[in-house]
């Protein structure tokens, strides 16, 4: 699904380089469930942007989906995003004037979908996170969680390869961030390749595979034996929460 | 993308930003409002001026004694029966030839009053003028050599003057001077409307009546003017330059007879309107780019305000073209919603000219597809900049862009 060879990507700026990402060779299989982690400025969020074809290597090379991408031109490269990711993103980043339903239509629109089976997709889709009954919300009417939901919505609508989510949990409380989990494990289940960054081993330890970076290096590429289950989770916290109440 | 979503996308943005789009228009409005308003007043004028031409007729010719130098006309320089006759036989060129006076006057029935501008004629005037009958008949040989006090009126003053009774044999009283005369009326006439033709003539209605008669009321023997219509408009001038020259001729003199036609008027009226034009086309390029600026410079802070938009739109999977359209869609919607409104004021302002000038305004098709075409073009061209500005941002720095 994803490979990597010796993928490196520089910064310039004027005389001074940053060095990103250095020589990183990744493996990832389709139906996995990978967490990547590591301190800030380690390099997850530009390996996040190059898997996702926003961004370019410098040297290397990235092959998605038996396709080598680090090739070819904008374009193309659109098309890719368009077909083969699903973004999800700390800031939900949904189109604040127009409802949960359209937000989720707007990649569909990129691939020449017709109106009424882009309605259908999008709606299908929300049902799927759960959020059936708020279609026809702006963003600013729902909570962080229900966002995130519509732009995990958003990120399948339209069967992609892989699903990226760079923290997608970090502007959420812990229930909500369970929530978010539990619905990336039902997809991994449901045989969807996901590949989140975060800062919290707790949220990383949803996942099967814990892959850690340091100043632009793997570092380290380990299994999750026994992951936790968000459902579990959940019910636990709200357990927890009756306590405190009483 | 989708053309049709684009266009959805631009409306919603510009209707969430009524007041600053209406803003951004005004140059567009002003711009296209004009030039929709001078030109469809012009056509109305120009078509007018067509009407007037059909009636005056663009081959007919008035020859008459030069009264510029006034001074110097004695009576011998006086046009005569046997001028008249000389013309008319002069060849093929000529058509018909009739004597021609006018004068104003009253007419008088029981209370009624209407001014009138007699005309004296002879019965071959029927063939210089383009008048059409309506009832009874023109003026014939024998009033004309009986100096009959008959009256050839049109169809309004008849129905001024006796409503909905017959007109065709009742008589009228007209003055000259201070004496009246009762006249017969032998014919209606179809009443010819025009603006310029009534500016012309005032408010008066024009008559006609033999011009033995005529003169026999007005104590005046003398001959002053010819009507004359020739076989071919294009040579209009130089019948007239002939017919001068034979008079001068006949009468042994020079420099006492001049020609009035149509073409000097039309000439004159040409060089006004295409001055006139010349100038609202600067005063409309001016506004009409302007107002491009303006759209440039709205579609610049909306590429920026939108940045964001952008970024996310293309991590969706929007290539540069994508987010192209998208924006000139948008500068074109505006730039056209601007173009509609300054038609709609165009028109208004054309109507309320046009009541001033007392001709209505002309609308053709053609402007209106010019105006929606000029108003597309100056979207797109200062659309372009900004646009692509959008198109090729960084889509990571616009995500990341507050
Ligand atoms: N556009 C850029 N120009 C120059 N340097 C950059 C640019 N983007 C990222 N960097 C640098 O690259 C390095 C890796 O940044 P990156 O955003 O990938 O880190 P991160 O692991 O996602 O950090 P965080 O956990 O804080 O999100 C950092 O040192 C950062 O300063
Ligand atoms: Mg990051």
């Amino acid at each position: 699904m994803i490979k990597t060879k010796n993928l490196t990507k520089i910064y310039k700026n004027g005389s001074i380089e940053v060095k990103a990402l250095v020589d990183v060779n990744l493996h990832i299989e389709n139906g996995e469930f990978v967490a990547i982690m590591g301190p800030s400025g380690s390099g997850k969020s530009t390996l996040m942007n190059i898997l996702g074809c926003l961004d370019r290597v410098t040297s290397g090379s990235y092959v998605l989906d038996g396709v080598d991408v680090s090739t070819m031109g904008d374009r193309e490269l659109a098309r890719i995003r368009n077909r083969k990711i699903g973004f999800v993103f700390q800031s939900f980043n949904l189109l604040p004037r127009i409802t949960a339903l359209h937000n989720v239509e707007l990649p569909m629109i990129y691939s020449g979908i017709s109106a009424r089976k882009r309605r259908k997709k999008a709606e299908l889709a929300l049902e799927k996170v759960g959020l059936a009954d708020r279609m026809h919300h702006k963003p600013n009417e729902l909570s962080g969680g229900q966002r995130q939901r519509v732009a995990i919505a958003r990120a399948l609508v339209n069967n992609p390869a892989i699903i990226l989510a760079d923290e997608p949990t970090g502007n959420l409380d812990s229930h909500s961030g369970e929530e978010i989990m539990a619905i990336f494990q039902r997809l991994n289940k449901e045989g969807a390749t996901i590949v989140l960054v975060t800062h919290e081993r707790d949220i990383a330890l949803h996942t099967r595979r814990i892959i850690s970076f340091r100043d632009g290096s793997l570092v380290k590429d380990e299994p999750v034996t026994k992951p936790v289950d968000a459902v579990d989770m959940m019910a636990k916290l709200s357990d927890m929460k009756d306590k405190h109440n009483i | 993308m989708n053309f049709l979503e684009s266009i959805k996308v631009a409306v919603n943005c510009i209707l969430q930003n009524k007041m600053r789009s209406i803003l951004t228009m005004l140059g567009i409005i002003i711009g296209i409002g004009s030039v929709v308003a001078i030109v469809s007043v012009m056509q109305g004028g120009q078509q007018e001026m067509n009407k007037t031409l059909e009636k005056f007729g663009t081959n007919r010719l008035i020859i008459q004694l030069n009264w510029n130098e006034w001074d110097k006309i004695t009576s011998r320089d006086y046009l005569t029966e046997g001028d008249i006759q000389a013309v008319r036989e002069m060849g093929e060129d000529i058509v018909a030839v009739s004597p021609l006076i006018n004068y104003g006057s009253t007419a008088k029935v029981g209370k009624e009053k209407e001014d009138l501008l007699i005309y004296g004629v002879s019965p071959e005037h029927i063939l210089i003028e383009n008048i059409e009958m309506v009832k009874g008949r023109f003026i014939n040989d024998d009033d004309y050599k009986s100096k009959r006090a008959v009256i050839v009126i049109d169809e309004k003053l008849a129905d001024k003057l006796f409503e909905e009774e017959e007109a065709v044999g009742k008589q009228i009283v007209i003055t000259a001077g201070s004496q009246n005369n009762t006249v017969t009326i032998c014919g209606i006439i179809k009443a010819q409307d025009s603006a310029l033709g009534s500016i012309m003539e005032g408010n008066r209605s024009t008559v006609y009546m033999p011009i033995t008669t005529v003169n026999k009321m007005f104590y005046d023997d003398y001959l002053y003017a010819m009507s004359v219509k020739v076989a071919d408009s294009d040579k209009i001038d130089e019948v007239g330059q002939k017919i001068i020259d034979l008079l001068h001729r006949r009468h042994r003199n020079e420099n006492k007879y001049i020609m009035q036609n149509l073409t000097q008027a039309i000439e004159q009226v040409n060089q006004f309107t295409s001055t006139f034009t010349l100038i609202i086309a600067v005063i409309a390029g001016i506004s009409l780019f302007v107002g491009g600026i303006g759209i440039m410079n709205i579609m610049l802070v909306s590429v920026t305000e939108r940045t964001r938009e952008i970024g996310i739109r293309k991590s969706l999977g929007a290539n540069r073209n994508d987010i192209l359209i998208q924006f000139l869609i948008e500068a074109v919607i505006i730039s056209l919603i601007g173009g509609i409104l300054g038609m709609l004021l165009g028109i208004s302002v054309a109507y309320m000219i046009s009541s001033l000038a007392k001709w209505p305004p002309v609308f053709s098709i053609g402007n209106i597809i010019l105006s929606f075409a000029i108003t597309t073009m100056i979207g797109i061209i200062f659309g372009v900049y900004p646009a692509y500005k959008a198109a090729k941002l960084d889509p990571i720095e616009a995500l990341r862009f507050e």
